[in-house]
């Protein structure tokens, strides 16, 4: 029988004999890494997240914005690609997140990624960290907006 | 896109740093808005001291 977290209730908990917390915040480098993983989940979409993107493309086909529609079709494809992938996609934004004791929280580890996701797929319930990705994106796409927005008008070239 | 991101934020820190190898792998190791405050506090003192 599988544990169910609850990540409101608690911000650490104990899998396999090694001791996780969640935090709050994360390093540049895994900032890095979650932008990536927010397109692969954003766009490991379901078939009415297809039709709301061909409706935006039919849009963006007819207002003649031809760069837009490439890129939205390119996430598309790849998020096609991706369609068996999102649960994986949502465990690695949480372990982006999730640091187990004595874990280096400044850097992005693939290997380390791996194995605190199998560690937890042995003993718990995968809902509750496919529920913090679901409530993290929309947060940290927010964060990276504002952050875009900030870079582009102040460029960094030659500073 | 995806594969873009990196090179995107490579080529940026590598501007912040001015190439300094040392420098961009520290700051790849800091508190993202701790970073963001890192860069903008790099650029006001750069557009003040002209």
């Amino acid at each position: 029988m599988l544990r169910t977290l609850n990540f409101s209730e608690s911000k650490t908990f104990e899998c396999g004999g090694r001791k996780f917390a969640l935090a709050e915040s994360i390093s540049f480098a895994r900032f890095m890494e979650l932008q990536k993983l927010i397109l692969e989940f954003g766009f490991s979409s379901n078939f009415q997240d297809m039709y709301k993107n061909l409706l935006i493309l039919y849009d963006n086909l007819n207002s003649l914005k031809f760069a837009d529609s490439a890129v939205l079709v390119h996430n598309m494809m790849y998020g096609i690609i991706k369609l068996d992938d999102k649960e994986d996609s949502a465990l690695k934004i949480a372990s982006l997140f999730i640091n187990e004791e004595g874990e280096d929280v400044t850097v992005y580890d693939d290997a380390k990624t791996k194995d605190k996701i199998n560690c937890w797929g042995r003993e718990l319930d995968v809902t509750p960290f496919y529920s913090l990705a679901v409530s993290l994106v929309p947060a940290w796409t927010t964060a990276f907006k504002h952050v875009s927005q900030k870079s582009s008008q102040e460029p960094a070239k030659g500073s | 896109m995806i594969e873009e991101a990196d090179g995107y934020w490579n080529e940026y820190i590598y501007n912040i740093c001015e190439g300094d190898i040392k420098n961009m792998r520290e700051m790849k190791k800091m508190d993202v808005f701790e970073f963001f405050d890192y860069v903008q506090n790099k650029m006001k003192r750069k557009k003040k001291n002209g």
